[in-house]
């Protein structure tokens, strides 16, 4: 029997278990998880609330009291600062970064298409993005269907670092192999120096390092002498593959138990108390026992909820209802890169603040189940869930870290 | 309106579908100048968005014997003359409960009728031939349907024309007809692409524009009452059957189930609406294909839905019905209106020498071609038979391998096993190597979109939906066609778009993650600007 079960391993459940060594080191924790969740696609940056313009936690203040039901205002603005700071003592302690300034404010980033996106918190990677200067040099790698720095901006330039594989199909990842060699980045350094022309910054595809992220971003500073900077590429997403193999050996190294690649089939609830879960396995499934369990298995995109073309929307562990529009016409905008997002991005599950998930007369469904991350619901006039992202999954996995280990 | 160039020949033909190409083929065989103008990419019309099959006539029996005769007649020729076009699936009409059993004899009686073949088949050999049928079907005819792929017919017939002399001109919009003493004398085409226009001179006119025949006979000042028959087809990505499955019941929506290649269609819905380019698709009708399919095949949505499309069906409804047609008259759909076809001519409001083919099936194009080009033989007092039903039509070159169309999956896959090196994927769904876009690219010239290096390469495609050739595709394109960033991010938003706009009514299980997945590649990882309008999308 687990003091702590945690279903998930995307930013939420990932996050969770790491709070909760912090929150209670000797508790028995374990994750169960089918895959990584939205981590596969993530810019790796911390997105509190895009639009902020001053201070972020203040501008998440206002919303919480003006959205009663947004999971800010569910798991109060403290676990969000609280969440946010951890986070940042974990990040520095595995090497990524994340450092957070008080007061905190949003910062641009650069995209591989030379746009601006905004986040409030960054890993090492896209610190240098704020000190672009009026001219990057955007650098690709030739003959590499995985980047365009042309498409980033006026000044570009392709090289072609020394691999033995042909460089056509390799992956992000196995670029970011490649940089956690030293003399690979030394050559690289060596090409693109060659290259400045006066350059104010140097901007990479986001496959600087896997293991190595830290140094690698530093040797190339070092011998280019301008800050070096990251670009979001298509997945697999290397800032979240780094964060989940980070965390993966944290947590390892803790004692918590990770199983990742097993889907919980079934919830099990005796009375107002959930027992456990059912893990599929080989023969028949596994039962789980824990003292508390929270769901943090994600949204339509993350494999928390599913759909079907009669405009059904379920969870799939506990069966909780979900909060949707059943006019499926309605789910999508006429466009995809509409700027009012989405119907569909609202949809989740409904609680109350202890993160306890509601059954459809609107209690509690159990007293030691809770809900963090992209699961839940957002009201309909709460600002596009991707502003609040990461915000969200880190302070609801918080508040129900604190909820469930106050469990008897 | 200024014209940069001007073209002169024997008949110019307005529209490039199933019709068009061959009124083209036929006129150019009879040894007449003939131009084909199509204001799209050809077969991007109707023809395009049709269900897939070659009809044995057995759906119009008993309440159209005219169009089912046609389709019998046609069937046979089409099979003879365009061999490399079908794939000769055959046919089943099969009933299933709650379809009423009287039907059955008069739809034999209506077959026999008219000429088409029936064969009845048990349902234990059907079951064994087709086992994922349901099993509560209770009477099964075997008839001589079969699937055709439009494309490959259309460009057949337009290689074929051209080899005699007949031109085509694609992105070329008649805006206006020309009349003089009476009768028509060219007409004025705006080029598309480059915002020019070019005259033709021409002595006759074939209206062959599917949908929008009403359109083009306006520019002549004549009115053509069509009605706009809307329906929606689905493609699951598991070939479910490898027959075509009729229902043994009037017809009705969602009872005709397409094998074609590695999928299977179900179709269609039939709505009036009224225009000829709304091609909407409302989610409700995407569901009620899967509950019609799964009649059929239990299970059905089981499989994934991959991509659904609309189609306006360009029926001819006249004011003046003649007897037997229509019978019923014209319901809430287009379903009782005949599906045969009409020629009819514009001299009454001074437009002699215009003549438009209205109606019918792409089944029947050739019956069609063959009646207009009569009458416009007959116009111009040519003296020439019509040679087209004994006439084999060549394969089109790309299928020797040297030519420019590559959409065949089986054909990719023999290139790059074959190849002596392989080349680096864009499109991984559908195998779209660097070298294959960087060609087509060249071949399009200037103003090529991602959506059509799609219909000539099928990127985007697959089950990915573009999520990750697009921004590999923009990337390229803007590399060998030397774009300034700013129109390769445009071409890629609109190309996003538009494959979005066919995938959205299919959002919910895989398909909605994959699309979430898509959105935010494009929306936060690459920061896709929005599309300023929406007359980019909407122009396909
Ligand atoms: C849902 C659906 C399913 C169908 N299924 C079948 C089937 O299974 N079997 C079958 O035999 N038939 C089927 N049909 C019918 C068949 O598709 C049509 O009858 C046939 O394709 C019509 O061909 P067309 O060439 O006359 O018209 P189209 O293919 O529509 O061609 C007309 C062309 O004219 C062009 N045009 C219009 N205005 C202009 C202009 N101003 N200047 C230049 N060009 C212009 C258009 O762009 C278009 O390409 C189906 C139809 C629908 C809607």
């Amino acid at each position: 029997m687990d003091d702590l079960l945690i279903i998930g391993a995307g930013w939420a459940g990932l996050s969770a278990a790491a709070f909760a060594l912090h929150l209670k080191p000797n508790a028995k924790i374990r994750v169960i998880a089918q895959g990584i969740g939205s981590l596969i696609v993530t810019p790796g940056w911390l997105s509190l609330l895009d639009s902020a313009q001053g201070d972020v936690i203040e501008a998440a203040r206002d919303l919480a009291a003006r959205s009663p039901e947004h999971p800010y205002a569910l798991a109060g603005v403290e676990a969000l600062t609280g969440a946010v700071h951890l986070f940042a003592q974990i990040g520095a302690e595995i090497g990524l970064g994340y450092q957070a300034e008080q007061p905190l404010h949003n910062k641009q980033v650069l995209t591989a298409l030379g746009k601006h996106q905004t986040a409030a918190v960054l890993p090492y990677g896209y610190q240098g993005a704020t000190q672009a200067g009026v001219q990057p040099l955007f650098v690709g790698f030739e003959g590499w269907r995985d980047y365009y720095p042309a498409l980033s901006g006026a000044h570009f330039t392709l090289v072609a670092p020394p691999i033995s594989e042909r460089p056509w199909d390799l992956t992000p990842t196995d670029y970011a192999r490649y940089f956690d060699q030293p003399h690979f980045r030394a050559e690289v350094a060596r090409l693109v120096k060659a290259r400045l022309n006066g350059a104010t910054s140097v901007a990479f595809p986001a496959v600087l390092g896997l293991e190595h992220h830290a140094e690698v971003v530093q040797t190339l500073q070092d011998r280019l002498g301008v800050p070096v900077f990251e670009l979001p590429t298509l997945p697999p997403s290397v800032p979240g593959t780094r964060l989940y193999n980070k965390l993966r050996r944290y947590l390892l190294d803790r004692r918590v138990r990770l199983q990742v690649g097993h889907p919980v089939v079934r919830g099990v609830r005796e009375g107002k108390r959930v027992t456990g879960v059912e893990v599929a396995a080989a023969g028949k499934p596994q039962f789980f026992g824990a003292k508390a369990v929270i769901l943090a298995t994600g949204n339509l995109y993350g494999g928390g909820l599913f759909s079907d073309d009669h405009g059904r929307v379920w969870e799939g562990i506990f069966n909780l209802p979900v909060q949707h529009i059943p006019d499926r016409q309605a789910w999508f905008s006429a466009q995809m890169l509409a700027p009012e997002g989405h119907a569909v991005h609202y949809f989740g599950v409904r609680a109350n603040a202890h993160l306890q998930p509601l059954d459809a007369s609107g209690a509690p469904f159990a007293e030691n189940l809770f809900v963090a991350g992209h699961i839940l619901a957002h009201p309909t006039d709460a600002p596009s869930p991707f502003e609040t992202s990461e915000g969200v999954a880190l302070a609801t996995a918080y508040r129900a870290v604190q909820m469930a280990l106050m469990q008897p | 309106m200024q014209a940069g160039t001007s073209l002169s020949c024997d008949v110019l033909v307005i529209g490039g579908g199933a019709t068009g190409a061959g009124v083209l083929f036929d006129l150019a065989q009879r040894g007449l100048r003939v131009i084909l103008a199509e204001q799209n990419d050809v077969a991007t019309g109707t023809s395009g968005r049709y269900h897939g099959l070659l009809h044995s006539g057995g759906r119009y029996a008993v309440r159209d014997p005219e169009s089912a005769r046609e389709c019998i007649e046609e069937n046979w020729i089409v099979r003879r003359i365009a061999p490399h076009t079908i794939e000769d699936t055959g046919g089943w009409f099969v009933a299933f409960p709650p379809d009423d059993p009287s039907y059955i004899p008069r739809w034999l009686e209506g077959c026999k009728a008219v000429g088409i073949p029936t064969e009845p088949v048990s349902v234990a050999q059907a079951l064994k031939e087709e086992p994922h049928l349901n099993p509560r079907a209770y009477a099964v005819y075997r008839v001589p349907d079969a699937a055709c792929d439009s494309f490959e017919l259309i460009h057949t017939l337009i290689e074929a024309a051209a080899a005699l002399g007949g031109k085509t001109l694609n992105y070329h919009r008649v805006c206006a007809i020309e009349k003089a003493g009476g009768k028509v004398i060219g007409a004025l085409l705006e080029n598309r692409r480059t915002g020019g226009y070019v005259r033709v001179h021409a002595s006759a006119i074939v209206n062959a524009a599917g949908p929008w025949a009403g359109e083009i006979a306006k520019l002549a000042g004549a009115n053509i009452h069509m009605t706009h028959d809307r329906g929606v087809m689905v493609a699951m990505n598991v070939r479910w059957v490898n027959t075509i499955i009729n229902r043994l019941a009037p017809p009705g929506d969602g009872d005709i189930l397409v094998p074609v290649g590695t999928v299977c269609v179900i179709g269609t819905t039939s709505v009036v609406v009224d225009r000829p380019d709304d091609v909407d698709i409302p989610a409700h009708e995407v569901t009620q294909m899967l509950d019609a399919g799964e009649v059929m095949i239990p299970n059905f949505r089981k499989a994934r839905a991959l991509r659904a499309w609309a189609g306006v069906r360009p029926l001819y409804d006249p004011p003046q019905k003649r007897e037997g047609e229509a019978e019923g008259g014209v319901g809430e759909d287009g379903r009782f209106i005949t599906r045969s076809f009409r020629a009819l001519s514009h001299a009454d409001v001074g437009a002699a020498g215009m003549l438009s083919i209205v109606g019918g099936k792409l089944t029947t194009y050739r019956q069609m071609a063959e009646k207009i080009s009569d009458e416009v033989c007959a116009y111009l007092g040519v003296q020439a038979p019509c040679r087209t039903a004994e006439t084999p039509l060549p394969k089109p070159t790309w299928f020797g391998g040297s030519g420019r169309k590559l959409h065949a999956l089986t054909h990719r896959l023999h290139q790059l096993e074959h190849a002596p090196t392989h080349s680096n994927l864009i499109c991984e769904c559908e195998i779209v190597t660097r070298s294959q876009l960087e060609a087509a690219i060249r071949a399009s010239g200037e103003g090529v979109s991602l959506d059509d290096l799609r219909r000539d390469l099928r990127l985007g495609m697959g089950p990915c939906q573009a999520g990750f050739c697009g921004y590999r595709a923009a990337g390229v394109l803007g590399e060998t066609a030397h774009l300034p960033p700013a129109r390769s991010i445009e071409a890629l938003a609109a190309f996003i778009e538009e494959r979005f706009r066919g995938n959205r009514p299919l959002l919910w299980g895989h398909q909605l993650r994959q699309a979430l997945l898509d959105e935010m590649i494009y929306r936060r990882a690459l920061g896709v600007p929005a599309l300023q309008s929406e007359a980019h999308v909407a122009a396909d």
